[in-house]
């Protein structure tokens, strides 16, 4: 994009006519009802109408504005809650009950979904209409089944792109690319993962979410922006912190191995070759779609029994399933997975991490966290590798060793 | 998405060289029944959002993305050719607000002519092999409009078995078109499976 701007630019200097032609016969002021845009840019004419090209994407059936009524609900959890965990659950109820906005910033890996269950189950009982929107699809089909598990009588309804039949029930889960199909309709609405990919800095997606809410809102992430923790400082919002995981363990710590590029592969052989004598999953992470073939390429080639994920790859979900299973030794992956993922004894290396563009302090946290989720087995490898060590590295590292100091 | 805007009010201004590159440009030239075809692009998954954009969205300041970068070299290439473009059930346009073909060939500033039209409503996209080499059943010729001597290219979004333009190529030749050549944005390769797909 930056090469083209340079290019208008020169463009612009040889031309200054140009500036005429933008925008043109679109009045001042126009701003879009749905999503707020008013760059005449991102503005058209058709059938001499004016229409905004940001939302025009998002055309489909509306959800209907049933009346809900209140509903018996039963929570099974096959485990109980931590202490700090029903403190935190408690006090979203009652901030919810107050009509205050709750951010929960808490640490990767620990259950954040769960002490939501509490603000959802009081929600149901008062028969109130309640989303659960993620950025990401994957991860509404992994919470879809594990909310089903939690309220076994209730109706779960999860709405994703290509799934979209059925609109209405008592909770729903939906991908927040498909809240503009509930205009100003929900009484709760439970965001995690506020700083993933699309909905971070998509100005549509957040337009869409004000627009869909009515009554209160609870968003969690384990690495909210600067912006978000400002905007919950203000009257009326919120912020619970929870530090610890649920298990007690600490979060391990990334190591940092500055190596040169062409050296980091068979540094990864290496680790590799170590963990599958252990017979410890592991995922390799890498910043770009065309390196994670590549590199998968070469690792096949010394270490059997591997496979490669990215967005773009046509069956991911049978892989990353065929992984869970244990059939798999290890998985070279952009950051499709790099959240919203629980895999038992999870070694973590990553390639490349000194990549700006792609791994901010967020992301590598995020990425951190996927080690050691579980209780009987808390302790995880996280390896970063680089040719340099950047800030966001650093940052990351300090980070989670903050958060360790709380135990 | 800044140039997109830009280039549909300045021909001139072609797609900037990453979206050009994710369209991939990839010329093929083909024989169909004897008539001389020019795809221009791959289909893909680019082509397919921004295809989807345009016609199901009904994006029009999308209409001359698609053939901005190679407009200079078509305008040369078929000089003197009349467009005819691919019939279009006209309560769709109309529904719509514009048709996407002429407008996205309107870049060429060619003259255009609309001899064919299509009186029921079906769509390519649905049928299978079968169902669409009898769509020269629902193709009419208006007696009103003259090809007799004339250069005719007859022009399309996507090409996919070819049948509607060989049905029309047909239509043209009978009435007396002196030359007809087929020029379409994109080649899709027939597949039964891709009948399941829908838009995202």
């Amino acid at each position: 994009m930056q090469g083209f701007f340079s290019f208008s630019k020169r463009f612009l200097v040889l031309f200054p006519s140009f500036l005429l032609y933008m925008g043109v016969g679109i009045e001042e002021g126009y701003v879009c009802p749905r999503c707020g845009n008013r760059d005449p840019r991102f503005l058209g004419i058709n059938k001499g109408q004016i229409y905004c090209r940001k939302c025009i994407a998002f055309v489909g059936a509306k959800a209907a504005q049933l009346p809900s009524v209140p509903k018996e609900v039963r929570l099974s959890l096959k485990y109980s809650l931590s202490k700090e965990q029903k403190i935190l659950s408690d006090h979203i109820v009652s901030n919810f009950r107050q009509g205050i906005d709750t951010l929960v910033y808490a640490v990767c890996g620990s259950g954040k979904t769960e002490i939501s269950y509490g603000v959802i189950s009081y929600a149901m009982e008062h028969g109130l209409k309640i989303g659960f929107a993620l950025p990401r699809r994957d991860v509404v089909v992994e919470l879809f089944f594990r909310l089903k598990d939690a309220f076994p009588d209730n109706r779960i309804v999860a709405v994703y792109g290509e799934h979209t039949s059925c609109l209405t029930g008592d909770v729903v889960i939906l991908t927040t690319h498909q809240l503009y199909r509930y205009p100003h309709y929900f009484d709760l609405l439970v965001m995690d993962e506020i700083d993933a990919f699309p909905f971070k800095g998509n100005e549509v997606l957040i337009a869409m979410y004000k627009a869909s809410l009515c009554g209160h809102c609870v968003m969690m992430s384990a690495t909210p922006s600067k912006e978000i923790i400002a905007e919950f400082k203000k009257e009326r919002h919120d912020i619970v912190e929870l530090r610890t995981r649920f298990h007690k363990h600490p979060i391990p710590v990334p190591v940092i191995y500055e190596r040169p590029s062409f050296w980091q592969p068979i540094f990864v052989i290496k680790k590799l070759k170590e963990y599958k004598k252990k017979g410890k999953p592991c995922f390799v992470f890498v910043p770009s779609i065309s390196k994670s073939e590549e590199l998968y390429r070469f690792l096949n080639v010394f270490v059997k029994g591997g496979n490669y994920v990215n967005s773009q790859r046509v069956g991911r979900e049978n892989i990353i399933e065929s992984f869970k299973r244990g059939h798999l030794l290890y998985l070279v992956t952009t950051s499709v997975l790099e959240r919203g993922v629980t895999i038992k004894d999870l070694q973590v290396l990553v390639v490349a991490a000194d990549t700006v563009r792609i791994y901010n302090s967020a992301t590598l946290i995020q990425i951190a966290g996927r080690a050691g989720r579980k209780s009987d087995a808390p302790n995880g490898e996280v390896t970063f590798l680089g040719e340099k060590t950047t800030k966001s590295m650093q940052e990351a590292v300090e980070e989670i060793g903050y958060c360790n100091t709380f135990l | 998405m800044p140039s997109l805007r830009w280039s549909g009010f300045l021909h001139s201004v072609p797609v900037c060289g990453r979206c050009y590159n994710e369209m991939v440009p990839k010329e093929q030239l083909f024989k169909l029944d004897g008539f001389q075809v020019r795809c221009l692009y791959e289909y893909n998954e680019k082509i397919r959002s921004l295809l989807y954009q345009f016609k199901g969205c009904n994006d029009i300041e999308l209409a001359s993305v698609f053939l901005a970068n190679q407009a200079s070299f078509l305008k040369i290439a078929y000089k003197g050719y009349t467009l005819v473009p691919a019939p279009s059930y006209q309560e769709k346009d109309d529904a719509r607000g514009f048709n996407h073909v002429v407008e996205m060939f309107k870049i060429l500033d060619m003259p255009f002519l609309f001899p064919i039209v299509k009186r029921d409503d079906v769509k390519q996209a649905d049928g299978n092999y079968e169902e669409r080499q009898k769509i020269g059943q629902h193709l009419h010729f208006l007696l009103d409009v003259s090809v007799t001597g004339k250069k005719i290219l007859f022009v399309d979004d996507l090409i996919t078995t070819g049948a509607t333009a060989k049905a029309c190529c047909h239509l043209l030749k009978e009435h007396g078109a002196k030359k007809i050549q087929i020029l379409a944005m994109g080649h899709t390769r027939y597949d039964e499976k891709d009948l399941n797909k829908t838009p995202p």
